[in-house]
């Protein structure tokens, strides 16, 4: 594997959508704009992740294949919502970078292979839809580059025009929160993968991994609506930072996390500030996993837990408070946690760390762990003595 | 030390013994299914009070929320620690951990929101039975301070007390 993939596969993809809004209509038992009234909405498409496959051909033959939307990215959009709650007119304007890298071997000759093709969408598409569905359609420009090594590969590099067609659906509509994620996909564009399902296809055996996520995120655009817009769109491009933070690091700092967790509920606090929503809330719906959040809250643990000789006993109740905080400690996870808070428990008692004990043994009280509260208190005296 | 959390134990009272790798799921809700957080909850002057979180630390002195009539979206206070440079606040519900934070500041809404949440906007709420600690850390990331472990409850008080590490094993 190359330096570039083992790169890529550490780090997490994923494309979010948040929509914030500001007038529209509703109907019982509908996700809708709240609250009632038409209104100009502006907007991020957040991609970020990574998609994997790995397989053997019958003839022994295997592929390796990393899919990596790379962070120059951007897409925006901006819409109005009539008084019907649809979508009148509205632009999303992608500037959509990501590359293909695949190593192997080919069929029957078995001749080892490196293929790199860099690919680059840009355009502007139209937006319609309602608090249901968002669809974004129309043409891109799509250039790729393909470059290969030891094969010959089917000359892939050029400028093309392609119809591409994105359907997102909204996941909460709330009067301070609109998330959604994609649903379908037309046309060539790494948004189709995006939706690819984990696990592992038949014949031939090709075992996919998908982290690549996509969210997308709106907020009122009318100045009027928010007593400080700067606020709102700082408090987005902290998000995009921190997350860029996260993916773009190996070995994760708990800090990177909470830096995204704050940035978060900075956002969260500045859309709570708008007293119109409070007023009237409509068409909600619980969704609230924010799995974009959650997503990349669990693979920068994951990272950490992968690696635990680069973290002390401190670090790992940082990740879990981090964690926690979000509701991206799933069952897994915390066993996880719970093995790795025994071996540095292990550890300091070896070490006669006392510091560290303290550090377990405080966490196990708080989060009341009873075993590893015991084994603490133990080292604990037994430091003391 | 053998690492053991294979099998996963049924749920322990909230301020028993935590069972070690239960379920963590944040519970969530909304102040709209809950009620407003703490329009209608009034909370008593009194300093709530508990066992110590661990024996023989420097206090970290809470001033709220009471043991009953914190609200479901409650908002935890306490006095700032000499030498502390962040504080992990940590919520044991009836089902195991609930939720954490970590911060600079004194004072922080169940959820993570500096104010209060409004109606419409998902989150974590506690539950009838509920602990709750804050621990603060130095610079270095170690422990300098703890609370005692306290009891909360939305409402009325369900008596419980909370103490650490009290509970059964896991198998």
């Amino acid at each position: 594997m190359t330096t570039r993939l083992k790169r890529l596969a550490l780090a997490p993809l994923l494309f979010s959508t948040l929509l914030v809004p500001t007038h529209a209509g509703a109907q019982d038992g509908e996700i809708a704009f709240p609250p009632i009234g038409s209104g100009r909405w502006e907007g991020v498409v957040l991609a970020s992740g990574y998609l994997s496959s790995d397989g053997v051909r019958r003839d022994g033959s295997f592929n390796t294949s990393v899919t990596d939307v790379i962070d120059d990215t951007e897409i925006t959009l901006d819409f109005v919502v009539g008084d019907n709650g649809q979508v009148t007119s509205g632009r999303m304007r992608v500037d959509l970078t990501w590359f293909v890298e695949s190593v192997g071997t080919a069929p029957v000759t078995f001749e080892p292979y490196r293929v790199v093709s860099d690919h680059h969408q840009t355009g502007s598409l139209a937006i319609s839809g309602n608090a249901k569905e968002l669809v974004a359609a129309g043409t891109l420009t799509h250039q790729s580059n393909t470059v290969s090594d030891g094969v010959f590969v089917e000359e892939v590099s050029g400028t093309r025009i392609g119809e591409i067609k994105w359907g997102f659906q909204v996941l909460e509509a709330n009067c301070v929160l609109v998330t959604g994620a994609p649903v379908w996909a037309a046309g060539a564009s790494v948004m189709n993968e995006a939706r690819h399902p984990p696990g592992t296809s038949e014949d031939p055996p090709y075992t996919y991994s998908n982290r690549l996520a996509v969210h997308l995120m709106a907020w009122p655009a009318d100045d009027d609506v928010f007593e400080d817009p700067e606020g709102i769109k700082e408090a987005l491009e902290q998000i995009t930072l921190a997350a860029d933070g996260i993916r773009l690091r190996e070995y994760p700092e708990a800090i990177h996390l909470l830096e995204l967790v704050q940035a978060w509920n900075a956002l969260k606090a500045e859309l709570a500030g708008l007293e119109e929503c409070q007023a009237t809330v409509l068409g909600w719906v619980p969704q609230s996993e924010e799995s974009w959040l959650v997503d990349l809250l669990q693979q920068g643990l994951i990272k950490a837990l992968d690696n635990p000789d680069d973290y002390k006993a401190s670090d790992f109740i940082d990740f879990w408070v981090v964690g926690l905080s979000e509701g991206a400690l799933d069952n897994a996870l915390s066993v996880r946690f719970l093995n790795a808070f025994y071996n540095k428990l292990d550890e300091a008692i070896a070490d006669g760390d006392t510091d560290s004990i303290y550090d377990i043994l405080s966490f196990a009280a708080a989060y009341n762990f009873s075993v590893l509260y015991s084994q603490a208190m133990a080292a604990f005296q037994g430091a003391s003595e | 030390m053998p690492a053991l959390l294979g099998t996963l134990l049924v749920a322990a009272p909230a301020c028993g013994p935590g069972d070690e790798a239960g379920e963590t799921d944040v519970v969530s809700s909304t102040a709209e299914e809950v009620g407003a957080a703490s329009s209608t909850v009034e909370e008593s002057d009194e300093a709530p009070s508990g066992l110590p979180l661990v024996e023989g630390l420097p206090v970290v002195d809470v001033l709220g929320p009471s043991e009953s009539g914190a609200g479901e979206v409650p908002l935890f206070r306490w006095e700032p620690v000499a030498g502390a440079s962040r504080y992990d606040v940590g919520v044991v519900g009836p089902d195991g951990p609930l939720w954490a934070w970590q911060g600079e500041a004194n004072e922080i809404y169940l959820g993570g929101l500096p104010v209060e949440r409004p109606p419409g906007l998902a989150g974590p709420v506690i539950a009838a039975g509920s602990c709750w600690s804050v621990v603060a850390r130095g610079a270095d990331g170690h422990v300098i301070a703890v609370s005692e472990f306290l009891p909360v409850s939305p409402a009325e008080s369900v008596g419980h007390t909370c103490i650490p590490g009290s509970g059964s094993d896991m198998g």
